[in-house]
């Protein structure tokens, strides 16, 4: 791994770090991804019949399931900006 | 007062609290003593909640009219990653330092229905990541057994809160072993439920498809208490079990399985095989056939749990913006925001591991690792299914070193990784697994015998434990 290629994924995943600390991060990977990277060979051992992939659905319906305005104070508190009960977010247009 | 606290278990607790030995009043101070002489030092807990000597009045209460449980006035700690409305949970990051919950995990409502007492909220590796509570960003937590040695994680303040007899009993999550693992480096037991039995819900997310809920306790049948009282269907976590789908009772075969061959690997210190000899005598005499199991995928545990878990990881901390709540940096730019609060509100193993996950879901790379790696967990998870229609449990060492000095495996990543070793199966299958206290090495440091069982057994674990227990007690 480059410290290219830990920039665009620190970019991708909107996470701001050092060129130091990127550099030390290509190197560690190259270590956890040789470690891991076994799964890949284990993957190829292991036959069709040998895979089971059952699921159920859980979703529930789409309907309100608490009163209205149940919570928003204490969400409101948690704003770092807010102006009338409204989110204050930067201007992106 | 003096309570013994050192000998004190649930069962004697409720005994005494019934026939007035002493109220929840007098239990909670003297645990509140102990905090306020030992954890400047030991720094189990990040805060004691103001509440204490509230919650104690309304379980004596519950004493009073008669409606008090085996967990009415019972002291617990709850890890940082648990929510309690209107108290702080910060995954012991700075990420959510002042994040104050707005409602209460399902595990915290059933237990505080059983009139229990949270007393604190316990330090942890930051978001969970870690096997030493040494990531978290609010310092480190000593093992209260030896103070210059990590007392393991995540799970870490959890276990030190009952070790340094801060807290009768102590709720921890395990996503890779983050409760066993520091169970084992304080000599005492820790339970990771099934998968799907106890609710997620309200507890900070790490893996989704890994993280479970349990108990940290001195012995067994606390640890069986605790489980009864949260192990229930909750319709508000997806992945919860419901009740009439989850196995049934059934006898045991007095088989435990050893698999040799996973015992082989390099880096097993030998006070730890030596130790998990003596404890294989011990569940002979106790009436059990051992018996070698060929689990060959099971090595592969711990390298698919490093591919799915950061995946995982690096989807379940996108929520963490900056912008709705938790810590917030300004910028130029709405990027900048979201680069900025993350860049600073996230430690250093969080940041390698959501890169780590977001290189693991990339183009290119998904196949090769992720799908490579679920493949691989449907057949352990296969594996591990087959052997429990031939044996009852599966055993191996909890941890493959003893509690090790702070530092010790800082140098390398994947030396840290490899203290879950032994555990990692347990999360990729979903079965249910504990660690019990097994004796100690030559230099008296704890050590911890693991054992698995099939999907919703945990019945089976706490025969066997309650056995191996009582081995280890007469020696």
């Amino acid at each position: 791994m480059q410290l290219e290629d830990i920039k665009k994924l620190a970019e991708m995943a909107r996470v701001d770090m050092s060129d130091t600390e990127m550099s030390e991060m290509a190197h560690d990977f190259d270590g956890i991804l040789a470690y891991v990277g076994q799964v890949e060979e284990a993957a190829k051992m292991v036959s069709e019949n040998d895979v089971n992939f059952s699921l159920n659905n859980v979703a529930r319906e789409d309907v309100q399931t608490n009163r209205g305005g149940e919570y928003t104070s204490k969400i409101i508190e948690q704003f770092p900006d807010q102006n009338n009960g409204y989110l204050k977010v930067k201007q992106i247009l | 007062m003096n309570i013994n606290l050192k000998e004190l278990t649930i069962e004697k607790a409720h005994a005494d609290m019934k026939s007035g030995v002493y109220t929840p009043t007098d239990l909670a101070n003297a645990y509140l003593s102990v905090i306020a002489e030992k954890n400047a030092d030991i720094n189990a807990y990040l805060e004691v909640y103001g509440d204490v000597l509230d919650q104690a009045k309304r379980a004596e209460e519950m004493f009073a009219n008669g409606t008090a449980t085996m967990m009415t006035g019972i002291p617990v700690s709850l890890k940082d990653n648990m929510l309690r409305t209107g108290f702080i949970a910060s995954a012991s990051s700075k990420m959510l330092e002042n994040y104050k919950a707005t409602y209460d995990a399902t595990v915290v409502a059933l237990l505080k229905n059983a009139g229990a007492v949270f007393i604190g909220r316990t330090n942890m590796d930051e978001f969970a990541m870690g096997s030493s509570t040494e990531t978290s960003a609010f310092g480190n937590t000593k093992n209260p057994l030896d103070t210059s040695r990590v007392p393991g994680g995540s799970s870490g303040g959890a276990v030190s809160s009952v070790a340094m007899d801060g807290a009768l009993c102590a709720l921890g999550s395990d996503t890779g072993g983050s409760i066993r693992q520091p169970a084992a480096f304080t000599n005492l037991v820790g339970l990771k439920p099934t998968y799907g039995a106890v609710s997620r819900y309200g507890i900070i997310s790490m893996g989704s498809s890994l993280d479970q809920v349990g108990p940290i306790t001195k012995t067994v049948s606390e640890s069986e208490i605790i489980f009864n009282t949260i192990n229930a269907f909750d319709k508000n976590d997806g992945t919860s079990m419901p009740v009439e789908s989850r196995a049934k009772s059934s006898s045991l075969k007095k088989k435990i399985g050893i698999p040799r061959e996973f015992l082989k690997g390099d880096g097993i210190d030998s006070s730890v095989l030596e130790n998990f000899e003596q404890s294989c005598a011990k569940l002979k005499n106790a009436g059990y056939e051992l018996v070698n199991v060929e689990l060959p995928m099971l090595k592969y545990s711990l390298p698919v749990y490093y591919v799915l878990m950061p995946a995982e990881v690096s989807s379940n901390l996108a929520r963490y913006d900056g912008i709705r709540y938790g810590h917030h940096e300004n910028g130029g730019k709405l990027l900048d925001i979201y680069m900025k609060s993350r860049g600073t509100g996230f430690g250093k193993e969080v940041r390698r591991r959501i890169i780590l996950g977001t290189y693991i879901l990339s183009h290119g790379y998904y196949d090769a690792y992720y799908n490579s790696a679920v493949t691989v967990r449907n057949a352990i998870q296969n594996e591990l299914e087959n052997i429990f229609k031939e044996v009852d449990a599966i055993i191996t060492p909890t941890s493959p070193f003893p509690p090790f000095q702070f530092g010790a495996k800082s140098k390398d990543p994947v030396s840290m990784y490899m203290s879950d070793i032994f555990l990692a199966p347990a999360n990729i299958a979903g079965v249910p697994a504990i660690s019990i206290p097994a004796g100690k090495t030559a230099d008296n440091l704890p050590l911890g015998l693991h054992m698995m069982s099939d999907f919703h057994r945990e019945d089976i674990l706490f025969t066997i434990g309650k056995d191996f227990e009582r081995e280890v007690l007469s020696r």
